[in-house]
């Protein structure tokens, strides 16, 4: 038998043979070995993590390093309005991370809490060093007001503009837009914005005053006084 | 002539020995199609693999643990706690596993089991240091942020379980 074949033919014999095999029994040498199973660790516990103020950084299982851990408290120390202590973890966790990935993410969230506790002019520091490409909508509308608050309109108008063409019900910032733009002297555009917060809340008094002064620094005095009576009654 | 049969004979060889390993031994198929779907990870279709090799013995543990991963990432987390707990029950010793259960209860909002858990295994479990960052996150979770920030503390060594207490 053995004689009656020569030797490339029985090497292609085998060869098909075992990859026949292969093909019929949906066995895979490359992806089923215990190995390639096994290397896949919980990895897809990172993306999970996005419940709550759950943090998102790290998984369940795997080795979580002190700064993640220390940015996890960070984290939960804002929650608690402890801000003077989570700057203070997050200054040591930012030293440690510094050109990471996660940095940009945990420069915003510093940011935040630097706003949050009085301190804009470093806030904005922070948020400067981050591409505006990776910060998130509500730091953008962060980012603007501290802009506002510098009276760098320029580059406060286009986060405002940018951010309430993807949230159009947001009157707090349209509100935010609409003082700025009458402080800029743009009356007319102004008050677009200030019709368009008055159509979603007709009886908010606060507003309509505000319009009302912007109306009468147009000059539409006849107006601002309809409206300011409107908000006596 | 002769070539011809002997191909013949050899792919019905083929045929004939795969024929009966799916007879024979239908879990090690099971087993490989739940894997690569995991490995792809289509956990949804690996569940369907995963859960038929539960009637069998073949790597119970591990078929236990992939079946509790595919059922936390497809977020079927009442079928994830019975895995865990039967996991549970075959290796007490698995800190993973009680690791991964408290984080189901977690998500079905047992926040207090979760927690009790997570403590049970600190006082008895190797590795100290994972269960109390996994307790961290789970009293933040649950809202209780003065208790977690005092376990990062200790995590990060700066208080210590007598100061605590």
């Amino acid at each position: 038998m053995k004689l009656c074949i020569d030797k490339p033919l029985r090497i292609g014999f085998a060869t098909a043979l075992l990859v026949f095999t292969l093909i019929i029994s949906d066995v895979s040498l490359i992806n089923g070995s215990e190995k390639a199973v096994n290397r896949a660790p919980q990895t897809m516990f990172s993306s999970m993590r996005t419940k709550g103020p759950m943090p998102e950084t790290g998984s369940i299982t795997e080795e979580i390093p002190d700064w993640m851990a220390r940015w996890e408290l960070a984290k939960v120390l804002s929650y608690v309005k402890k801000y003077d202590e989570s700057v203070s973890e997050y200054r040591k966790v930012i030293k440690v991370i510094e050109g990471k990935p996660a940095i940009h993410k945990a420069r915003i969230e510093f940011a935040n809490v630097l706003f949050w506790l009085g301190k804009p002019d470093e806030a904005l520091i922070e948020l400067n060093r981050v591409p505006t490409d990776m910060i998130d909508e509500k730091t953008k509308v962060v980012l603007a007001d501290l802009y506002r608050s510098q009276k760098n309109y320029k580059k406060a108008e286009p986060l405002y503009t940018g951010y309430l063409e993807k949230h159009p019900e947001d009157d707090s910032v349209r509100l935010k837009l609409a003082e700025m733009l009458s402080w800029l002297k743009r009356y007319d555009e102004s008050l677009a914005e200030y019709k368009i917060i008055l159509k979603s809340r007709p009886d908010d008094i606060q507003v309509r005053r505000k319009y009302a002064f912007v109306l009468s620094w147009a000059g539409r005095y006849p107006e601002a006084i309809k409206e300011l009576r409107k908000t006596l009654n | 002539m002769k070539r011809f049969f002997l191909i013949i004979f050899f792919i019905s060889v083929a045929f004939l020995t795969t024929a009966a390993y799916h007879i024979i031994k239908p879990q090690w198929i099971l087993f490989r199609k739940g894997e690569n779907h995991y490995l792809k990870k289509e956990y949804s279709k690996a569940i369907i693999y995963y859960e038929l090799l539960t009637n069998f013995d073949l790597k119970k543990t591990e078929v236990l643990r992939k079946l509790g991963i595919s059922y936390i990432v497809t977020g079927r987390y009442n079928k994830a706690s019975s895995v865990y707990e039967k996991l549970i029950k075959i290796e007490p010793e698995n800190q993973e596993a009680v690791i991964k259960l408290a984080y189901v209860y977690a998500e079905q909002g047992k926040f207090n089991a979760a927690i009790d858990l997570l403590k049970l295994l600190l006082e008895t479990g190797p590795d100290t240091r994972l269960a109390r960052i996994n307790l961290a996150r789970t009293l933040t979770w649950s809202g209780r942020f003065e208790d977690a920030i005092n376990e990062y503390r200790k995590v990060l060594g700066e208080i210590n379980e007598t100061m605590y207490r």
